[in-house]
This record gives structure tokens, C-alpha cells and sequence, in this order.
């Protein structure tokens, strides 16, 4: 757990490191997924009441019809000041055009200095200015010299200002000299983000050498009596203190560029504000009414909105003047609840947290549960972000966090698939090491148990050392606990290691279930081959075919009638080399006696009576190509010798032929019968067997794949209905089940029949159990009953032991009987290998075992028998007395396996030097 | 000058800004000058024996005759006529350019003058015309080249410098502006709309203490805005010496000629003197002294009324009053509203008395300036403008009976006066129309 905790956080760190790599690029930077969820935020929640202190004055109708469109005459606005400064208003906003001189035929100059009058007596009264932000280009010609010349007390010295500010460029004439009057000025630019829309503010913009105030903070500083012209910045955060006291008043987060987000509360004006139209404004100061307007500004922040809109911005929540902008900015300032970007030290925490997180999940846990465990802790990040926003204020970038988790996760996921294949590595060889030493321990204790029976067959025979027989009785009877306890430990540990491979398999290749694209793939090559299978013991007979097909190795297929060899033949044929070059079948059984050299080797004309032309034999129609031997256990023993010839030499004499002919045939052989029992009983040359065996591929029936009928049998169906030319026919679940639970001693020859007749035989489309007329099953015999005939063939065994890995306990399992009885029968084939091999035990093993994959625990298992063997008759004079011991103490291997213990016996005595007779 | 709309569009009559209507004056006598010189033909004439043809010359005449008599149109159908029997007629052109600026055709006029200039550059007319014509479209940047053009070769024009002034300051160019108004005051010191514009310039400027003094002979001109301006100046002190009961005879007289700035600073001196709104006892004091030598120096304007010889300023007695005893009524009333605006309770009295009653013979009851007047103090806050308006609407005295409002103005007045007057008209009405 330590160690993928650390790794997580060496993942999530590099994943972290990665992003912020990516975000300094602009890469990772993904705005429009941040703001989505920030504007919609903004769209849905109901903001809270704004402050009543502000008081927007709004240009309306009937003004305009009063004062005609465009701009107005600013006299007017300068008797509104002045109304609204004797009113008590606190501070007083106009919106009007400070870059641009009255236009004479709206009072001009007089209505200018009315203003700059009104603004003086006054004295608070704040004008915007409209600034544009300045490029580079401007910047490296003339920027700076005219912004130098405008100026206005309220802008403080940049030299003060730690901020990367926004750079503006300056009005293009001198600051209209009303401005001059004014308590403060201040900017209305509003950058729009990359999307065009506007969502923050600069507090400060800088113009020369100066720094000009927002419209919206120059108010808020005016109305709290705070200082302008000083300005502190303490932990990315401007600071508003009074002018007189320098008390801290409000803490302003902005970003390193003096930016600040703005919670806009509501399309247009901020929701809450008052709003008055300005008729209603002017008809108290025409009245000279006081009384209305004390209500209207005492004490209160108006801002007058007189001038038509000069520019506009595109906001969260629709478009806005840049005014109006100012006014959610100045909102947010006096109600004091600001919003605030996460600062790089909380964002990147945050990441490196959801990176480790995401890393974690995909280092400990399945790949699907790390996907959703991904999945959802994306999802849980975006959805918390709303929530972070109204609760803390602080908006949390999306971009940074997301990217991180995934790519935390497509690392961690890397990591899995790089370490993956070397952990698999190194627990296989573990997984060899102990199943090597399983075997060993299992020999030992069935040796041990061997001992033990002797010695207790021994103490029974002998009351004269029955003490001493017994004391050993007991010590070996802990020896065998001890081993069986050994062997148990090795097993649960064997266990342990083949989950932890299944485990990294399934890591391996986590889009599919383990092992399922082989398994896949194999069905479907099997398919194009016409084998319909998905049983592992097929498929996997089918790949050694596969790896085996394009050498010249020779193929024994054995199996029961109708299991697919010639089909298997077929394929090894077609996934040679040869697979343009002709597969010649042929039936050895069909095959007449007195034909057997004609049919096989060819005549030449007037040889013998009828051979009226010369013929090729099969050999020779299959030069180049493939033979496929059928039925070969039935050649007789002539025919037998004739063709370990032709297989040996690859020359043959045509009968009547003088020279002989040579081919180059690829040989695929295939029984019914048990040849090795053939060989053990007389009836098989055993040079012929090992001639054909180069590799014995062993089908299963059809009733040991059961899956396998419920594949076979619709596609069969199909061709027996299309045979019938009846269409629509189909099998109801019944008589699948009964099909699979039949025993098919026939095997898919005899499932074929079966469904023809059916198909043929039954009344209705939809072919029932009874239809089938399946004969009553075979009664099998009761599981742990040894077999009295040996029902099971040792090449049956043999076949059961490779596909169990040569493990004793699963072997003995699957084929219901006792381990020692499965023992006993790989100890019999493991002397017969070992005297066929002339005594060299890797040769051997790997005979038995088929798959150089088993043949190391098949090859300890050998040398643990064979030094058992050993061990049992070295102390014996003789190879008589020592067999003599052996039928004792091995009274349960098969009778046909003695005479490869003989041959053992005496060929160790014969090698033994004689020993001194006492 | 019925026919020139490029007037009016410049200087519409509003009563408010003086300034334009003083540019309004300027541009009348500008385009005067200029259609004398074109009807003078300031362009050098065909020479005698030159080979004109003569119905060219005669359309021009008929232009020139109809432009004097102010048919621009009919001119303008001439003067054409004479450009196409003799497209090289520089006057004719002149001349068109000219009617069309008159008719506020100040595109055809643009095209016609730039054709003019092309073959005749040093037409200063002309081209001061075609700045003007410029000017109209709002291109200021083109007027003031060519007005630049212009003072190069004539820097004392007097209309050039004006226009100059006008343009640099829309362009923002306030020294520039201020330049062309010292130079055409120097060659003309009585222009009291270019003094005027040039001490709005110096205001902007900051330059305040030279702008108060262009403002104070403009103001002394009859500039209404200047004189809202040095009123402004006396009360802040700015380029003067601080002296407010000044500062309210210049606000007086703004306000008689309608500047609203005027009247609300009025108003709110009032308001200060009252000790209503925000301000201090020594403000309050000094605005209620400054008023009482208003009202004071009101004497020395009706020497008349002192030919007795008794000083009846220091009495009591109010100028309105000893003047409707003479039966001086018209001029009375007036004067009694202006004392009444000075804050003067005798005169308010009198006031309220002369609306009740009238005056047998000489002031009929219920005048309507004294309505005003009430009305106007009533909305400013005076409690007794209030209770006399209460009384009025209570009444029905000369407007129609209206006590719910009588009422609403009592109850807005804290005074013991206007809370009895209220007791009186509630218990007349009963308890259930009345509310506490």
C-alpha cells in the first residue's frame, strides 16, 4: 500500500508537472471549460440583495425627448451635479465622453465649464474615462510620451504598484479640462477572455507611468472615503484604506494583473440597485425640489447614466455597457462579498491532489472501477465548483485538475502496462519454481507413502523387529504429514501466484476480459478452418497446429471418430507453407490389402494384371504437398514396415518400377486406436509411432465439450434443413439440453445424423427432445471408483495430465479418481519414456509432457521417480531381488509398465558395479 | 438672415447657453462678411475686354442679385447656369459655394469650394467658407487645415481666428483655442463672445484667475453665462477677492436670463443661509450676511427712492414696499420677489399680502409671479413659502381648492405656525378625512 501510495504521488506530481507545463504553453489551458461552469453558476443562483447604497440615474424616453438623441447638452448634467451634490448625495458618477469636448451645437465650451464648475463645487464627483488597451506596436512608437502628459491627481505613481497591469493606451487628446475638477477618474476597460466574453475587471490599468483606477473602485473609494492615490497590495489582494485614518477597509482579491472577477448579479444593472429615470431627476431639479432629492441621493452613490452607450461588452449574462459593468464591479466593492480566482498555490494543490487521487485509483484498484473511479471524480470536481464559488467565493480553475486526473490516470495506466509483462515474467518463473518444487514435494511424498505402506507391510511380516519397524512406521508417517503439510504450503502459495498473474493479465489488457482476444482470435482462425469450437482444449490444440504446421515436423491426430482430424489436417495443411500444393487424404482402412503398395506408391504399366498405364500413388500426387494418413492404427504390420520406409527415405519403388521415385510429402497422421497401447501390446511398430508422433494432438469427444454442441448443433441444424428444404426450422432449449447431455459415442459425425433426422423426421418446425430420438445416456461410472479395465486409455491420461499442467490433485479431479492412482499411471509412462529415451530424463519429460512448457516439472517428476526407483533397489544384490521388491512396493502401477521397470532395473544393475560378496 | 439654417443649427435660442447664442451672432455676421465679399467680388474680375461671354456674366448677376435678396435657391439655379455657358467663372463658383452653405447643402458647397481652391488657392474667402462648411459636417480635423491655411497668409482674420478657436477646442488643442481668441481679441477688444470663449477656455484650462477676468467684462458685456461664472468666482474666491453678497447680484442677474446653474445657486446659498442641508454655522452666517448686503445694495440701485433724504434702507422697509407706496406696482412685485429671494421675511409678508389682496385698481389678486415664487421657495424648504402655499391651495386663491396638498405641505413643515394652520384645516374637515 506504501509503495502505491508513492508511486501515486510520483504520478500525480508528474502528471501535475506536466500540466502546469502545458498551461504555461496555453495547451492545458482549457478556459472554456472553466467558464462554463463559472457563467452558469452566475446564470442560476439567486444573488443576494445588493447594496441600497448605490443609485442609478438612467437616461430614458422621456429625457431623450426633452433633450434630444446622442449626447446631451452638458449644461444639463451640470445642474443634475450640482441638484444632487446640494442633496447630499455622497458621491456623484456622470457617464460622459471625457476624451471628447462638448460638441458646439450642445453647449460646447459653456456647457463644458459648467460641468468642470458644478464638478468643482461638488468636489465628488468621478468621471470615466475611455481607455483602449494598448499594443505593442503603440506601445514602441508613441505610447508613452503622450501618456505621460495625461494626467490626473487620482492616478497614483506605477513605481508603487507591484502588478503587471494592463497596459492602455492613452485618449488621444489632453484630458478635457472638466475632468480636471473631478475627485477621481477612472477606466472603463473591461478585456473580454479568449471566448470574448467579459467576466473580469482591471482594478488598475496602467497608462505611462501612471496607474488610472476603475470606474467602478475609483467610486467605491470615493463613497468609503478611502485613498486612492496609495496604493497597497498585501497577498494578491489590493487593500482600500481610509484616507484618514489608513484603516483597512476592504480586501479586493485581484489577480497578478490587477484583475478582478466580477459576480455580475443580474443582466443589466446589478438586480438590486435603485433605479430612477432621469426625468424624474430632472423634474425635482427643475422644481428645485429638496425634498425629493434628499430622498433620492442623501448620502448615497449616484451614478448618472446621461450619455447613449459608447461601448459595450459581452458578459456571462448578455451584453453590457462597459458602464454598466463598472456598476456589477462597484456592487461587488461596497456589498464587500467579492469574488476571487484560486490562487496558483490552491489551484496546483488541488491538481496534485486529483492527480494522486486519479494515479491511486488506477494503481490499486480494477481497471473498470478506475475508470468510474475517474470518471466520477471528474465529474464530482466540476459539480463542486459551483458550489465552492457560493460557499467560499474562490473560483476554481476545471482545466488544470481535469487534465491532471487524466493524465495521472493514462499514466498510471502506462505504468500497469510497462510493469505488467515484467511482474508476469517474474511470476511465471516463480510460478515454474514452485510448481518444480510441488512436484518434487508430491514425489516425495508419495514416495514417503510408498515407504510407509512397505514398512508397514514389512512390520507386519516381521514381529522380530516390530519395535524397530514401528518407531520407523511412525517417523516416516511424519515424514509423509510433514511433506503432505509441505506440499499444501506450496500449493496455497501456487494458488496465491497464479491470482496474482491472473490479476496482471487482466491489467495487461484491460478493455477486454482476460485472455478473450486469444481465446477470440483462435475461435475465429478455427472458424475459417471450418472447426467449430470455443473449447480451450481444442483452440488450444488448434495454436499448436498453428505453431507447428509451418515446420516439416510430422502430426499425429488422435482422437475418437468424429472429432474433427481430418478438419485438423486440413488446417495444418492450409497454415503450411504447402497450402497451395495439393492435401492428399487417405484412408488407410479403405484401402485393400493387396492394393496397399499400388494405391499409395503408384504402378507402372504392365506390372501386374490391369495395370494398363502407368499411376501415381498417393505419395506422388502429395509431393510438395500434405499426406493425411487416416486411420493408420489400422495398417497391418507389412504395410506398416513399407511405410517407415517411405517416411524415413522419402523414396519408394512404383510397383514394377526399377529406380525408385523420391517425394517431398509433409505426413499428418491420425488414429482412433491408443497407439502407444499398440506399441505396448504388439500390434503397432513402435519405430513407425515414433516416426508419426512429432506432434500428437489429441481431440477431445464431443460429450467432454459440451459448450461445444450448443455451437455445433444450429449451424448443423441449418445444413441438415437446407439439405431438407425446410426452412425455419430451430431447436427448443429442451433438446439442446438433451443434445449436450447425450453422450455422442460418434461424436459431431453422429450430432450430424442425429439432426438430419431430426430435421427430416420431426413434424413441427420447432424440433423437441423427442424429436432428437437420442438413446437413453450411458451410465458413467461413480467418481473415486478406480477403473477395473482401465476404461481410461494412458494417452487419455496422458492428455488429462498435460491439460492440467501435470498437477496430480487437478488431474486426479477431472478424471474422479484418487491422486495416487493418477501417480502411479504418470510413474508407469514416465519409466516407459525413460527406457524409450535411453535413460536421458529431459528427452523424456518432454515426450510425456508434449509442450516444452511442462516438460521441466514433468522432467523433476521423472528424476524424483526414477531416484526413488533408486533409492528402493540399491540395497539389492540383484536386479531379481530388487524387481522382486519393486512388485511389492509398486503393487499398484499398471501390469503393462513393469517391463519398462525391468528394463530400468537391469539396465541399472547392469551398469552397477559388482559389489564384494561377503 | 431668414435663410440660413446653418444658423440655427449652430445657435438654436436656447435661453440657457449664452454661448451659443453669441456663436450664433458671430457666425450671422461671419457669413455676412463673407456674402458682401462675395457680392463684392473679392476674386480679381475678368478683365476689361477679356472675351466673357456675356450670358455667363449675366447669370452671374441674376446669382448675385438673387443671393442678395436672400432667394438662395433662385441663386443657386443662376450661378450654376453661368458655370456651364463658362465653367472657368471662378466668381460664379465662389458664389455657389456660398448659396449652398446658406441653403445647408454643405456637401454640394465642400465640392463646388475644393473645385474653386484647386485652380484658385489663395481665395481665403472661400476657403474660410469651405471651412466652415467643414465645421457643419463635424470634420473638425479638415476645418481647422484649412482655417490653419488660412491665419498663415491672414493670421489677424478676425472670423478665422473665431472658427479657430472653436475647432482647436474640439480638438482639444485648449492653448491653441486660447491663441486664436487672444488674437482676435487684439484686433477686436469689444467682442464680448469672443472674450467669453476665451475665459472658458482659460477656465478649463485651470488658468482661473485670467479666465475670472475674462469672464467679469463679458459678464459686464451681458453674457449671462459669464456672468453665472463670475458670480461662481466672487463665491469661491477664485481670481478675485471672496464676496458673496457679489456673488448673488451676478447670480441675480444669470438667473433673470435663465441660467439654471444661476438659479440653483441661488438656492443653495438659500439653503445655507436657512442652516438647511450640510452646512456649517459660519457658512450659514456668512451666506444670511451676504444676503442682507444684497438686499442692502438693492437701495443704491433706486437712488430715487431716497431723495427724501431719510435713509429708509435701515428701517425695516423693503425696497418692493416703499416702491408699491410711490405706485411703482409692476415694479414692486418684482422687487419684492427679489428681496423675498434674498431671504427677506418683510418682503415675503408683503408678498403673501399683495397675492391675497391685490391692489385696488393697480394689481389685481392672485398674480401669478407671486404663485411662482411660493411655489418655488415651498419646494426649496422655506416653511413659510409652505404655509402661504397652504394657505393658497386650502383657500382656493387663484388656483383650484386643492387641501390634500395644502395638507401634504403642512405636514412636510416643522414649524408651529404651519402644525396650527394644519389642527385648523383638519378639525374643519373632521377626523376621518385628516390623517394624523
Amino acid at each position: 500500500m506504501m509503495r502505491l501510495s508513492r508511486l501515486a504521488a510520483i504520478l500525480g506530481l508528474a502528471a501535475t508537472l506536466f500540466t502546469a507545463a502545458g498551461w504555461a504553453l496555453g495547451l492545458t489551458n482549457l478556459p472554456a471549460l472553466d467558464w462554463a461552469v463559472y457563467d452558469y453558476w452566475l446564470r442560476v443562483r439567486d444573488p443576494e440583495s445588493a447594496n441600497r447604497a448605490l443609485v442609478v440615474v438612467e437616461r430614458d424616453a422621456a429625457s431623450e425627448t426633452r433633450f434630444g438623441p446622442g449626447t446631451w447638452d452638458r449644461a444639463v448634467l451640470a445642474s443634475a451635479i450640482t441638484s444632487l451634490g446640494r442633496a447630499g448625495a455622497a458621491t456623484i458618477a456622470v457617464d460622459v465622453a471625457l476624451g471628447v469636448p462638448g460638441a458646439p451645437a450642445r453647449g460646447g465650451a459653456a456647457s463644458d465649464a459648467l460641468l468642470a464648475e458644478a464638478t468643482a463645487l461638488t468636489d465628488a464627483v468621478v468621471y470615466p474615462i475611455t481607455l483602449e488597451p494598448a499594443s505593442e506596436r503603440h506601445l514602441a512608437s508613441n505610447g508613452n510620451a503622450r501618456a505621460q502628459a495625461v494626467t490626473h491627481p487620482s492616478w497614483a505613481e506605477m513605481s508603487r504598484i507591484p502588478l503587471n497591469l494592463v497596459e492602455a493606451r492613452p485618449p488621444r487628446g489632453p484630458l478635457a479640462g472638466l475632468a480636471r475638477h473631478a475627485w477621481a477618474i477612472g477606466h472603463t476597460l473591461a478585456p473580454a477572455d479568449a471566448d470574448g466574453v467579459t467576466r473580469r475587471v482591471p482594478l488598475f490599468v496602467r497608462l505611462g507611468d501612471r496607474a488610472v483606477p476603475a470606474l467602478g473602485l475609483a467610486l467605491a473609494a470615493a463613497f468609503l472615503d478611502a485613498e486612492l492615490g496609495e496604493i497597497v497590495v498585501e497577498r494578491g489582494a489590493l487593500v482600500l484604506r481610509a484616507e484618514r485614518d489608513h484603516v483597512p477597509l476592504r480586501r479586493i482579491p485581484m489577480n497578478n494583473q490587477g484583475q478582478m472577477l466580477v459576480a455580475f448579479r443580474g443582466a443589466g444593472l446589478p438586480r438590486a440597485v435603485v433605479r430612477v429615470p432621469f426625468h424624474e431627476l430632472w423634474a425635482a431639479v427643475e422644481a428645485g425640489n429638496a425634498d425629493v432629492l434628499r430622498g433620492l441621493a442623501e448620502n448615497k452613490l449616484v451614478l448618472v447614466l446621461a450619455d447613449p452607450i459608447r461601448a459595450s461588452g459581452r458578459t456571462p449574462l448578455g451584453a453590457m455597457p462597459d458602464v454598466v459593468i463598472q456598476a456589477h464591479l462597484l456592487d461587488a466593492l461596497l456589498d464587500g462579498r467579492v469574488l476571487r480566482e484560486a490562487s496558483p498555490a490552491l489551484t496546483w494543490l488541488v491538481t496534485l491532489a486529483l492527480a494522486m487521487l486519479g494515479a491511486w485509483l488506477w494503481l490499486a484498484r480494477a481497471w473498470w472501477l478506475a475508470s468510474m473511479g475517474t470518471g466520477v471524480l471528474a465529474l464530482a470536481y466540476v459539480a463542486s465548483l459551483p458550489l465552492v464559488l457560493s460557499g467560499a467565493g474562490v473560483m476554481l480553475p476545471a482545466g488544470p485538475p481535469v487534465t491532471a486526473l487524466i493524465l495521472a490516470a493514462a499514466g498510471a495506466l502506462a505504468w500497469n502496462q510497462f510493469t505488467a509483462a515484467g511482474r508476469v515474467r517474474q511470476l511465471r518463473d516463480e510460478n515454474a519454481r514452485v510448481r518444480e518444487l510441488l512436484a518434487r514435494q508430491e514425489a516425495d511424498a508419495e514416495a514417503l507413502e510408498e515407504d510407509l505402506e512397505s514398512a508397514r507391510t514389512a512390520a507386519a511380516r516381521s514381529s522380530s523387529a516390530e519395535r524397530e519397524l514401528g518407531r520407523a512406521v511412525e517417523t516416516l508417517r511424519s515424514q509423509v504429514a510433514e511433506a503432505r503439510t509441505q506440499e499444501e504450503h506450496t500449493r496455497r502459495r501456487l494458488d496465491a501466484l497464479e491470482r496474482e498473474l491472473h490479476g496482471l493479465r487482466a491489467a495487461e489488457s484491460p478493455a477486454a476480459a482476460p485472455g478473450a482476444p486469444e481465446h477470440e482470435r483462435l475461435r475465429r482462425e478455427c472458424e475459417r478452418m471450418g472447426i467449430v469450437t470455443a473449447d480451450p482444449g481444442v483452440l488450444a490444440a488448434f495454436r499448436d497446429l498453428g505453431r507447428a504446421a509451418g515446420s516439416a515436423l510430422p502430426i499425429l491426430l488422435l482422437g475418437e471418430p468424429g472429432t474433427g482430424k481430418e478438419l485438423f489436417a486440413r488446417a495444418a495443411h492450409r497454415l503450411s507453407r504447402r497450402a497451395d500444393r495439393p492435401f492428399v487424404a487417405v484412408n488407410m482402412a479403405a484401402i485393400a490389402p493387396e492394393l496397399f503398395e499400388s494405391e499409395l506408391f503408384g504402378h507402372v504399366k504392365g506390372s501386374f494384371t490391369g495395370a494398363v498405364a502407368d499411376r501415381k500413388g498417393y505419395f506422388e500426387q502429395a509431393d510438395h504437398g500434405t499426406i493425411f494418413l487416416d486411420e493408420v492404427g489400422e495398417l497391418r504390420p507389412e504395410h506398416q514396415g513399407k511405410l517407415l520406409r517411405v517416411l524415413q527415405d522419402k523414396t519408394f519403388h512404383r510397383v514394377g518400377a526399377s529406380r525408385p521415385s523420391t517425394v517431398d510429402v509433409r505426413v499428418v497422421a491420425a488414429s482412433n486406436r491408443d497407439l502407444e497401447r499398440g506399441v505396448a501390446e504388439g500390434w503397432f511398430r513402435e519405430d513407425l509411432y515414433f516416426r508419426l508422433k512429432g506432434l500428437v494432438l489429441e481431440l477431445p469427444p464431443l460429450r467432454e465439450r459440451p459448450g461445444d454442441i450448443a455451437l455445433l448443433a444450429p449451424r448443423l441444424l441449418a445444413e441438415a434443413a437446407a439439405e431438407a428444404h425446410r426452412d425455419g426450422v430451430a431447436l427448443s432449449e429442451d433438446a439442446v439440453l438433451a443434445l449436450q447431455a447425450h453422450d455422442w459415442p460418434g461424436n459431431i459425425r453422429e450430432l450430424q445424423h442425429c439432426l438430419r433426422r431430426a430435421v427430416t423426421l420431426a413434424e413441427s418446425r420447432l424440433i423437441g427432445r423427442k424429436d432428437l430420438r437420442l438413446s437413453p445416456a450411458t451410465p458413467t461410472p461413480p467418481t473415486g471408483v478406480a477403473p477395473e479395465r482401465e476404461p481410461h486409455s494412458d494417452s487419455a491420461v496422458l492428455a488429462c495430465l498435460r491439460r492440467h499442467g501435470f498437477d496430480m490433485q487437478a488431474t486426479a479431479g477431472a478424471l474422479g479418481w484418487d491422486r495416487s492412482t493418477v501417480t502411479q499411471r504418470l510413474k508407469g509412462l514416465g519409466f516407459r519414456a525413460l527406457v524409450q529415451s535411453g535413460g536421458d530424463h529431459t528427452r523424456a519429460a518432454l515426450d510425456l509432457a508434449g509442450d516444452p512448457a511442462s516438460a521441466r516439472i514433468v522432467e523433476v517428476k521423472l528424476r524424483e521417480y526414477h531416484e526413488h526407483l533408486l533409492r528402493v533397489i540399491q540395497a539389492f544384490d540383484s536386479a531379481d531381488a530388487a524387481l522382486g521388491a519393486c512388485r511389492r512396493r509398486f503393487k499398484n502401477l499398471p501390469e503393462r509398465h513393469f517391463r519398462s521397470l525391468e528394463s530400468l532395473i537391469r539396465q541399472h544393475f547392469a551398469l552397477r558395479p559388482p559389489t564384494a560378496v561377503v | 438672415m431668414r435663410y440660413d439654417p446653418y444658423i440655427k443649427t449652430w445657435a438654436g435660442p436656447s435661453r440657457r447657453t449664452r454661448a451659443q447664442g453669441l456663436t450664433s451672432r458671430v457666425a450671422r455676421s461671419l457669413f455676412v462678411l463673407l456674402l458682401a465679399g462675395c457680392t463684392a467680388s473679392r476674386l480679381p474680375e475678368p478683365a476689361p475686354g477679356a472675351t466673357t461671354p456675356a450670358p455667363a456674366h449675366a447669370a452671374l448677376e441674376r446669382g448675385r442679385t438673387s443671393m442678395a435678396r436672400g432667394e438662395l435657391s433662385q441663386a443657386t439655379v443662376a450661378l450654376r447656369e453661368a458655370l456651364r455657358l463658362q465653367p472657368d467663372l471662378h466668381q460664379a463658383r465662389a458664389a455657389l459655394g456660398l448659396a449652398l452653405y446658406g441653403l445647408g447643402d454643405f456637401d454640394g458647397a465642400i465640392g463646388e469650394l475644393r473645385i474653386l481652391l484647386r485652380a484658385q488657392p489663395a481665395a481665403g474667402d472661400a476657403r474660410l467658407t469651405l471651412a466652415r462648411a467643414l465645421m457643419a459636417r463635424h470634420d473638425w480635423a479638415g476645418a481647422r487645415a484649412e482655417l490653419e491655411q488660412v491665419l498663415s497668409e491672414h493670421p489677424d482674420l478676425i472670423e478665422a481666428n473665431y472658427a479657430a478657436g472653436v475647432v482647436r477646442y474640439r480638438l482639444g488643442d485648449l492653448d491653441g483655442a486660447i491663441d486664436a481668441y487672444r488674437r482676435l481679441l487684439a484686433q477686436a477688444p469689444e467682442q464680448p463672445d469672443a472674450r467669453y470663449n476665451l475665459a472658458l477656455m482659460l477656465k478649463l484650462a485651470r488658468r482661473d484667475a485670467e479666465a475670472t477676468r475674462e469672464f467679469l467684462a463679458a459678464a459686464e458685456a451681458g453674457v449671462a453665462t459669464a456672468q453665472y461664472f463670475v458670480g461662481a468666482a466672487y463665491a469661491a474666491g477664485v481670481g478675485t477677492q471672496r464676496d458673496l453678497a457679489k456673488a448673488i447680484a451676478w447670480w441675480f442677474r444669470a438667473a433673470d436670463q435663465g441660467v439654471t446653474q444661476a438659479e440653483e445657486a441661488l438656492r443653495q446659498i438659500r439653503q445655507a443661509a436657512a442652516g438647511r442641508g450640510q452646512r456649517g454655522p459660519i457658512e450659514r452666517a456668512a451666506a444670511e450676511q451676504a444676503f442682507r448686503d444684497f438686499r442692502a445694495d438693492l437701495w443704491k440701485q433706486y437712488p430715487v427712492l431716497d431723495e427724501s433724504g431719510a435713509d429708509i434702507s435701515g428701517n425695516g422697509d423693503t425696497v418692493g414696499a416703499t416702491l408699491l407706496r410711490r405706485g411703482r406696482t409692476d415694479e414692486a412685485v418684482a422687487v419684492l420677489i427679489r428681496e423675498a429671494c434674498a431671504l427677506s421675511e418683510p418682503a415675503q409678508r408683503q408678498l403673501a399680502t399683495l397675492y391675497e389682496q391685490g391692489v385696488e385698481g393697480r394689481l389685481p389678486a392672485h398674480d401669478p409671479r407671486i404663485l411662482a415664487y411660493f411655489t418655488a421657495a415651498a419646494a426649496e424648504g422655506d416653511p413659510r413659502a409652505r404655509i402661504e402655499l397652504a394657505r393658497i391651495y386650502a383657500g382656493g386663491l387663484g388656483v383650484a381648492p386643492d387641501l390634500e396638498r395644502a395638507l401634504a405641505l403642512l405636514r412636510a413643515t416643522p414649524h408651529e405656525d404651519a402644525q396650527s394652520l394644519l389642527r385648523e384645516l383638519s378639525a374643519g374637515l373632521g377626523p376621518a378625512s385628516i390623517r394624523p
